[in-house]
């Protein structure tokens, strides 16, 4: 499989790229786009449908192809996969069925493919990401391997979308479904927020939404342990500054803790809008960024599953949360630059509201504040 | 760019002197430069927001492990005070339990009491008899008669005096029963014991009950000889076991009737000390119903007892229990449904 990458600032730039990258004979089949620009949807989309080109695309926080950070801008990785070996579908959820829709995805994949893997994206903050995993691997099986992200606003979160050739929504999921006896699909994610204080109880929380710990509105809380100041709701910049400075973990009996930074607030009860679910009477700390050298780590998770699982890699694909992106800085530049220099190979990036991977202990779950890093190669 | 990186590149920029090659070597250096600043400045800022994050949180941590620290304590002292109520209660209801045993002793002592008396009583009466005879021998002036019936007066007020000791020693033994237990042992007749026990709380419940009858038993090792416990204590044991006995084996026949149709059940209790080595076994058997396997693992919970409410604390053998293991001792039980039960002390 060959794969170029290309990226732009508008549709037009991308064209051009485009052209230039196929002046070569290359023929991609299948586009991985992430962009910023929402508005660019319809105009990308058209260029690439001419091309015959099938279309995997989100909304993003920021996106990559290097170590240069793209800014409203658009980032493709193109692949010319053979088509017997994906194929890519889109499905909504308004009534908020997420474990419905992807069984109903998964039976259709294993309609096409014995061993099926998913490339996933995923639209609206209200979405539980963790339903969409749990319903592949009800049809498919535990050991499925599934992959992705959530997508993003250009940090305004206020509206996503997925997008293929045909369609786009802004409640759905955009799935790039690989045949796995034809290609290789290898993941890995990196995360390193430390837990600091004690270990709270949830007291009141409704599945993503966290009212209370330890009786105590969550807002209320964190402006306590945070010293965080201008909380007022005129700053805008408050949701972020908490999400990505002062992210809760959630404590599990079996396993790593998983990050749950609040997302929206709620002025009225001090309430947040988590990025995943918090159960009731569940146990959560408090969490700082990770030391700089976290960098490294990401760097050599990387490189171990190269020396372990994925020789050669054909394509790259990094899911890595846009609050890593506050909290790394210009680090981030360094982060991608070594990741890619682990194979070499044209990548694609995005910065995401949540990340789709196995955790350490193998379980397939939603994560936040950490980088997946996806490597594709053909059999 | 860096101000001072800027004003460097403005000056690269417009200096002809240099070669095209060289002002690019200088321009990359500077931006690399650049951006290491950058870097340096973001860890800079990164390290000191987290710095100040850190202890505001350490702080908030400590101010709340401290206020859970001052929580424990209190619930340490309010801990404390119903440990206190509780040890308060017990003693109550250990104390409860002696004079609910002692009001089962009433009407034996009762019963032991009243035949020192008549002795007293009739020893009197025909002392004073005597008296008047004497006196009407010494009026006659026969001395020697008189001197005879002053022997048998003598004799009289002896024997008056001895039941009067006898009254004495039940009332004592009483006393020292509900008196509470001064937990120093003494030497001790066990087999003396277990029968004032055996016979007090027989005619105890004789006295309550008319109609209830029972056979008594004993054999008494008195190899045992004198052995050291805390009386008050042990005799509560012994007199608790016995009690029982009597009330299981005196129970009546089990729904439909016993299994033998020709079986005539005569209610039994079996009273035997013997020595075994340097262990002394008091052993208190019935005849009863036994106990249910159900509730054999229960019978030495406080406050378990299969009598009808208002007869029995559910202390008895609770109490019985600890006495036991405080004279270092064991308390068993053998039981057979059908056939009866035999607790075992051994210490």
């Amino acid at each position: 499989m060959k794969a170029k990458s290309i990226k732009g600032k508008t549709a037009a730039e991308i064209k051009t790229e485009l052209e230039a990258s196929m002046a070569d004979g290359f023929t991609p089949t299948l586009a991985i786009v992430f962009l910023s620009l929402s508005r660019e949807i319809e105009s990308v989309s058209g260029i690439l449908d001419d091309k015959g080109i099938t279309i995997y695309g989100a909304t993003t926080h920021g996106e990559f192809i290097d170590e240069e950070l793209g800014k409203e801008s658009i980032a493709i990785l193109l692949l010319d996969i053979n088509r017997d070996y994906f194929m890519v579908m889109l499905e909504e959820f308004p009534e908020k069925n997420y474990r419905e829709v992807t069984q109903a995805m998964a039976k259709k994949a294993m309609e096409k493919f014995a061993t099926p893997a998913f490339l996933i994206a995923g639209s609206n903050m209200e979405t539980d990401a963790e339903q969409l995993l749990f319903g592949f691997e009800d049809i498919v099986g535990k050991q499925v391997n599934v992959y992705g992200g959530m997508a993003g606003d250009n940090v305004t979160f206020t509206e996503q979308f997925v997008f293929t050739n045909e369609k786009s929504s802004n409640r759905g999921i955009v799935a790039i479904v690989l045949d796995e006896e034809k290609i290789k699909i290898k993941g890995v994610a990196t995360c390193g927020w430390k837990a600091m204080g004690t270990a709270k109880t949830v007291t009141k929380s409704e599945g993503n939404r966290l009212y209370t710990i330890d009786d105590i509105p969550v807002l209320e809380l964190t402006k306590k342990y945070s010293g965080i100041e201008n909380v007022s709701k005129e700053n805008n910049a408050l949701a972020i500054e908490i999400a990505t400075n002062f992210p809760l973990q959630l404590q599990r009996e079996k396993g790593a803790p998983v990050m749950r930074p609040g997302l929206l607030i709620n002025w009225e009860d001090g309430s947040f809008i988590c990025s995943g679910s918090v159960p009731q009477g569940g146990k959560v700390r408090f969490s700082l960024p990770p030391d700089l050298d976290v960098i490294d780590k990401v760097i050599e998770g990387v490189e171990k599953l190269k020396a372990t699982e994925m020789p050669e890699a054909d394509a790259m694909i990094m899911y890595s949360c846009a609050g890593r992106l506050v909290s790394m800085g210009p680090l981030m530049s360094t982060e991608i630059e070594g990741v890619k220099k682990v194979w070499n190979v044209p990548m694609v990036g995005l910065f995401s509201n949540a990340e789709l991977a196995r955790a350490t202990d193998g379980n397939l779950e939603m994560h936040n504040l950490t980088t997946c890093c996806v490597a594709l190669k053909e059999k | 760019m860096n101000q001072h990186l800027q004003n460097i590149f403005n000056v690269i920029q417009q200096d002809e002197s240099i070669t095209a090659e060289q002002k690019n070597a200088i321009i990359k250096s500077l931006k690399d430069a650049d951006k290491e600043l950058e870097i340096t400045a973001f860890k800079l800022d990164r390290t000191e927001k987290v710095k100040k994050t850190t202890a505001i949180l350490l702080e908030e941590t400590i101010d709340e492990l401290e206020q859970k620290r001052k929580a424990i304590e209190e619930t340490n002292a309010a801990l404390q005070k119903l440990l206190d109520d509780l040890h308060a209660t017990q003693a109550q209801l250990i104390q409860s339990e002696k004079m609910a045993s002692l009001g089962e002793l009433t009407a034996g002592i009762a019963h032991e009491i009243q035949n020192p008396l008549n002795f007293v009583n009739n020893f009197s009466d025909v002392s004073t008899e005597l008296v008047d005879e004497m006196n009407e021998e010494i009026d006659k002036g026969n001395l020697e008669d008189a001197k005879q019936i002053a022997q048998d007066l003598k004799q009289n007020l002896e024997k008056i005096n001895h039941h009067g000791k006898r009254a004495g020693d039940i009332v004592k033994g009483m006393l020292q029963h509900s008196r509470s237990s001064s937990g120093v042992k003494e030497p001790t007749d066990i087999n003396a014991l277990a029968d004032e026990y055996l016979r007090l709380a027989y005619h105890g419940l004789r006295a309550k009950d008319k109609s209830f009858n029972a056979t008594m038993k004993t054999d008494f090792d008195e190899s045992i000889g004198i052995i050291n416990v805390i009386p008050q204590d042990m005799g509560r044991v012994i007199l608790n076991l016995i009690t029982n006995a009597f009330y299981a084996a005196s129970l009546p026949p089990p729904a439909g009737g016993f299994k033998d149709p020709d079986y005539v059940h005569s209610p039994t209790v079996w009273v035997t000390t013997k020595k075994e080595g340097n262990t002394v076994l008091i052993s208190v058997r019935d005849n009863g119903p036994g106990i249910s396997q159900k509730i054999l693992d229960k019978i030495f919970q406080p406050f378990f007892t299969t009598k009808p409410t208002g007869q029995g604390t559910g202390l008895g053998l609770s109490l019985s229990y600890d006495i036991v293991k405080a004279h270092g001792g064991e308390l068993k039980v053998v039981t057979k449904e059908g056939e009866g039960t035999e607790f075992i002390v051994l210490i």
